[in-house]
């Protein structure tokens, strides 16, 4: 593993370009990990507006080696950007290297990639909270097509993972179920006219986790039921969509 | 999901934050054991008020238990509450707190715990399906319970007349080597080999408190019963012990305990040494 002051140190990008950081002491602490049969997947997927298939199996591929490989591993570990940075800067670098050579040429685009903060808006603590819910939630025939409703709602599934009180396992899946038996998928990600007093680029389905957001605990919707939820969930819909539902 | 502002609710709410409630409160204390792949919290609250009280026993309320450190979980209250380490994780902030929430639409009529203020309005008052009734305080844990004690030092003594030998000191266990070729290189991925020599020094050192401590006629030592130890080795061990829920052990469970308290030693090092030999195969 990396030492604790691994990023402080001025030489790390150039050392890690020219492949120097392995074998190298001053970046090594005494800490190690041994851990059976791990492999890479995609840390970096942002999404165009028309999602591409591509994308959709990048994703895909990236959930489920998570959830073969990663899943059991202590959350103190997989929520440590030392560990993924140590894993991906080394064990993985080839891979890495591959899959995004630009990180090898631009010092920003590898700050971008593979050094953002491990907080919501970082592909891997999506891909981490995405799999641990939909494996603790959902049969296994049925993930793949939730990881699927994921990748296709991804700024409902942002909103959510971002806001503290809404970052739950069974809330998620419920919002997904019912965006899915709704049809809200379009809907939600239309952008809302007309209301500058809204911010900057308010679309319906931010503003029903707002509304959520809002009402806790008064409401406890991380704590509803399904069917309560899905008539909540409408009802601050309709608080801002004025059209057929 | 935790809730710690003072804000206004529309019906009344038993917790610190609010005045509604007078008299009654809503207590929550917390222990937590580590269980090696999981950790088992220890849920105590006292709840002092007999209408909410109620509303729990006729089912129209539930105690709901909150975790939040990276995210929110939450359990059906109970007394004990196992978390596997792969769902929690204890080295960033983690705070609990018990929620208790309606099941179905309640009346206030019949609360007369409540403030003067709302005497007037009781009868109208009636609050709905899952919204919040009590807020208990919030208990808290702060960084990591992993491993804050050092307990092996090692040392090099060309004069000694054994190639290795293990030293229980005042505050450490000591493995002294004859050679330093005896301790594997500095490369880190040797390192665990040692650790069949760590194993070595944890026995000899809990085989010793259990001779100090154990009950007189018999050959077992209860750590639930002896007081804090005055070596500081041993005060390392039974802290250790304690917080890995340890409660008794005798020569035949030491290896039991060896496991508990260590974090698998001996399981990486069997790990290591297949790794070494796939690579040179």
């Amino acid at each position: 593993m990396l030492n604790e002051g691994y990023l402080k140190q001025e030489s790390f990008y150039e050392d890690f370009v020219n492949n120097k950081l392995n074998g190298n002491a001053k970046y090594f602490s005494e800490e190690a990990y041994y851990i059976d049969d791990l492999k890479p997947f995609p840390i970096y997927i942002p999404l165009s507006s028309n999602i591409k298939e591509e994308q959709q199996n990048q994703y895909l591929e990236a959930f489920n080696t998570f959830s073969e490989c990663y899943l059991k591993l202590d959350r103190e570990l997989l929520f440590s950007q030392r560990f993924w940075h140590s894993l991906f800067l080394l064990e993985f670098r080839e891979y890495l290297v591959d899959l995004y050579p630009e990180i090898l040429v631009s010092k920003s685009k590898f700050n971008n990639i593979v050094l953002k903060q491990l907080n919501w808006e970082n592909y891997i603590y999506k891909i981490i909270l995405g799999s641990q819910y939909i494996n603790e939630c959902v049969e296994e025939q049925q993930r793949d097509h939730y990881y699927k409703l994921i990748v296709h709602n991804m700024d409902m599934y942002n909103y959510v993972i971002k806001t503290r009180i809404l970052r739950n396992d069974m809330f998620l899946k419920n919002v997904l179920d019912i965006i899915d038996n709704n049809n809200l998928s379009k809907t939600l990600k239309a952008f809302i006219k007309d209301r500058p007093d809204l911010g900057k680029d308010p679309r319906y389905g931010r503003m029903v986790i707002f509304e959520f957001n809002k009402s806790y605990p008064v409401v406890l919707s991380p704590m509803m039921d399904y069917r309560s939820l899905e008539e909540k969930f409408i009802e601050y819909l309709k608080i801002y969509w004025k059209g057929q539902l | 999901m935790i809730f710690k502002k003072e804000v206004n609710f529309p019906y009344p709410v038993l917790s610190q934050y609010t005045t509604d409630y007078p008299d009654s409160s809503f207590e929550l204390d917390v222990n937590v054991f580590d269980l090696g792949k999981s950790y088992k919290f220890t849920i105590d609250y006292r709840l002092n008020s007999s209408f909410i009280s109620s509303l729990l026993s006729i089912k129209k309320a539930s105690i709901v238990a909150i975790f939040e450190s990276i995210d929110s979980s939450y359990y059906q209250c109970c007394d004990e509450l196992i978390i596997p380490k792969n769902r929690i994780s204890l080295s960033k902030k983690t705070q609990i707190q018990l929620f208790i929430k309606t099941n179905s639409r309640i009346s206030l009529a019949n609360n007369n715990e409540l403030d003067k203020f709302y005497d007037a309005h009781l009868s109208k008052v009636f609050i709905d399906k899952d919204r919040v009734l009590a807020i208990s305080n919030v208990v808290r844990f702060d960084g990591d319970l992993k491993h804050p004690f050092k307990l092996f030092e090692k040392e090099y003594d060309k004069t000694m007349e054994t190639d290795i030998s293990v030293e229980l000191t005042s505050e450490m266990i000591r493995l002294k080597y004859r050679n330093k070729d005896f301790v594997f290189p500095q490369n880190k991925r040797y390192n665990p080999l040692n650790n069949s020599y760590f194993y070595l020094g944890l026995q000899k050192a809990l085989i010793r408190f259990l001779v100090t401590y154990r009950d007189e006629d018999d050959d077992s030592v209860n750590i639930l019963n002896i007081d804090d130890p005055s070596d500081g080795l041993d005060l390392k061990l039974y802290n250790l012990m304690k917080i890995k829920g340890v409660e008794t052990y005798n020569l035949e469970s030491v290896d039991k305990v060896i496991h508990s308290i260590s974090d698998r030693i001996v399981e990486k090092q069997i790990i290591t040494m297949r790794g070494f030999i796939e690579n040179e195969g």
